[in-house]
């Protein structure tokens, strides 16, 4: 039977075609490239979402032979290589934060949002942002894969290469930390 | 306080990057790809702002690399079996194929209990309007961000955000930018939210296919106008897209569009047809991916527009429409404005 045209391939095709096509891998690139930008703009700024992006898939294509097959859905495997690239820049992710936490950065730099002009939203973003900075790694990583990418428990364990149980209570630890920072703003 | 509906919402409008955002990515996956003898990746670091702009002047070399290994492996890709990678879609009927592909490799927003569909956009529209000193008649060509948030459960209201951007054309602004214009529908109709009514939908060919045409009928203008008002809003149900675009492809009057540009400015390719009255309208598609980006509707000729205050002339080229930037689920809406508008739907 033909192989499905590279459009329609899910990304365990493509990438299994690229093994001796590489150009394939361009069409996961342009499949996921956008949304993982994104993702990597909200946690280190568009300045350096870019430079992410390139590392990442970069990287993806170097170890494609690794890609288990079976999984339609490339995103996991994207996102927990792109976790290890922003890892990378941990240092900046969190002075960024405290920054804005602070005040201290224009938050038009960050977002160019409209719905940072609310005095409301500033209140709650700034201890929320400050509660993000204070996560450990892998709870950020973890609780960031749900919230923004909106990754699956079980997807994130792939992403992250972990057991399922340890998704749910880095999770746990995470959501408790981001409510009592929040909590202690209503009652601030 | 619901501590992930807070981390949803945190810098949520960061927009996804556009074609231009991921030029040097791109051209640095396609410069490896050319060199599979290299054993470690290219590095391209963009940290600061004033060196990104260095590098874009520098990636012109990169980028005309990169082109050249294009060329090359599409070369290579002609020799083998499979289709060449990057043939531009020959006709409308191809486009629509492809599009249909790509939408079925997309998942469906399916909210759960108590969240949100949040939709954002950009839409290009004009503005016809007298200037209240000198009564002279005045028209505009604006843009505006829009967003939108449909619930998922029945009964609860949905809000819409506006906020004009920009505007070509002699309209002070003051007559064209209103602020963050907030307006929150609440209705007790099922059928009146496009969440619940997409949903209704099936999503094989035949029977989309049998559903329009009980609802516009069979004559094929009709057919594609309520088509087209459903694939704008199934961007939040690719499946029932990609019927919707196997169904446009067997619509008489269709062409193909190699140039178009939706209301964000993201350059596509289009599948179009003409509607009458100086006026075509279009489908615009990503040339790469055939992902769905908007929709817009072009004069052919200068259109007189007439309204309880004059006639207003829109000369031909000027292209109105809205473009898709993302489709997301929410925990909840966000704030409302204490001046939103709010308006309740009869059943």
């Amino acid at each position: 039977m033909a192989e499905p045209a590279i459009a329609e391939a899910a990304d365990d095709d493509l990438i299994r075609r690229s093994l001796r096509d590489p150009e394939a891998f361009a069409t996961v690139f342009d499949r996921h490239a956008p949304a993982l930008h994104r993702y990597a703009a909200r946690r280190l700024g568009r300045d350096s979402a870019e430079d992410v992006v390139s590392e990442t898939f970069l990287s993806a294509f170097e170890h494609r032979h690794r890609y288990r097959p079976g999984q339609a859905d490339a995103r996991p495997w994207l996102y927990g290589i792109a976790s290890n690239v922003i890892g990378k820049r941990r240092r900046r992710e969190l002075a960024r934060y405290r920054a804005y936490a602070r005040g201290g950065l224009d938050p038009a730099e960050i977002s160019g949002a409209r719905v940072e002009d609310g005095v409301g939203t500033l209140a709650v973003n700034r201890p929320l942002v400050a509660a993000l900075a204070g996560l450990r790694a892998g709870d950020r990583d973890t609780l960031l894969l749900v919230a923004w990418v909106g990754l699956s428990y079980e997807e994130v364990a792939v992403a992250l290469d972990i057991p399922i149980g340890t998704v749910r209570s880095r999770l746990n630890r995470a959501r408790n930390k981001i409510r009592q920072a929040l909590e202690g703003t209503d009652h601030g | 306080m619901d501590e992930m509906r807070e981390l949803g919402h945190l810098w949520a409008d960061t927009s996804e990057a556009t074609e231009r955002d991921l030029t040097i990515a791109r051209a640095a996956l396609m410069s490896r790809i050319a060199r599979p003898e290299r054993r470690r990746p290219l590095r391209f670091r963009l940290a600061h702002a004033r060196r990104r702009y260095t590098l874009r002047l520098a990636a012109v070399g990169v980028l005309a690399a990169a082109l050249t290994a294009v060329i090359i492996a599409a070369q290579v890709g002609l020799g083998g079996q499979e289709a060449p990678l990057g043939a531009p879609p020959a006709s409308a009927q191809v486009l629509l194929e492809r599009a249909a592909r790509a939408a079925a490799g997309q998942r469906d927003l399916v909210p759960g209990p108590g969240q949100y569909v949040h939709t954002k956009t950009r839409v290009q529209r004009m503005l016809h309007t007298q200037n209240p000193s000198t009564k002279q008649l005045l028209t505009a060509l604006v843009t505006a961000d829009e967003e939108r948030w449909e619930p998922a459960d029945p009964g609860k209201p949905w809000l819409n955000r506006e906020r004009a951007e920009s505007a070509t054309g002699p309209v002070p602004r003051w007559l064209w930018d209103k602020g963050v214009e907030d307006t929150l529908y609440e209705s007790s109709c099922p059928g009146q939210r496009a969440y619940v009514r997409l949903s209704a939908w099936p999503t094989d060919v035949e029977g989309v296919r049998a559903k329009l045409a009980a609802q516009a009928g069979t004559d094929p203008l009709r057919m594609w106008s309520e088509l087209k008002q459903l694939v704008a809003e199934s961007v939040v149900r690719p499946s029932l897209s990609a019927a919707l675009f196997q169904v446009a492809s067997g619509l008489d009057g269709i062409r193909l569009i190699p140039d178009a540009v939706d209301a964000a400015g993201r350059p596509g390719i289009a599948v179009a047809m003409e509607e009458g009255k100086g006026r075509r309208s279009e489908l615009i598609f990503d040339r790469r991916t055939y992902r769905y980006l908007g929709e817009r509707t072009v004069n052919t000729t200068d259109v007189q527009v007439k309204t309880p205050g004059g006639v207003y002339t829109t000369p031909k080229g000027t292209a109105t429409g809205t473009a898709v930037l993302t489709a997301d689920l929410a925990a909840g809406l966000p704030e409302v404005s204490a001046k939103a508008s709010r308006l309740r739907i009869p059943c």
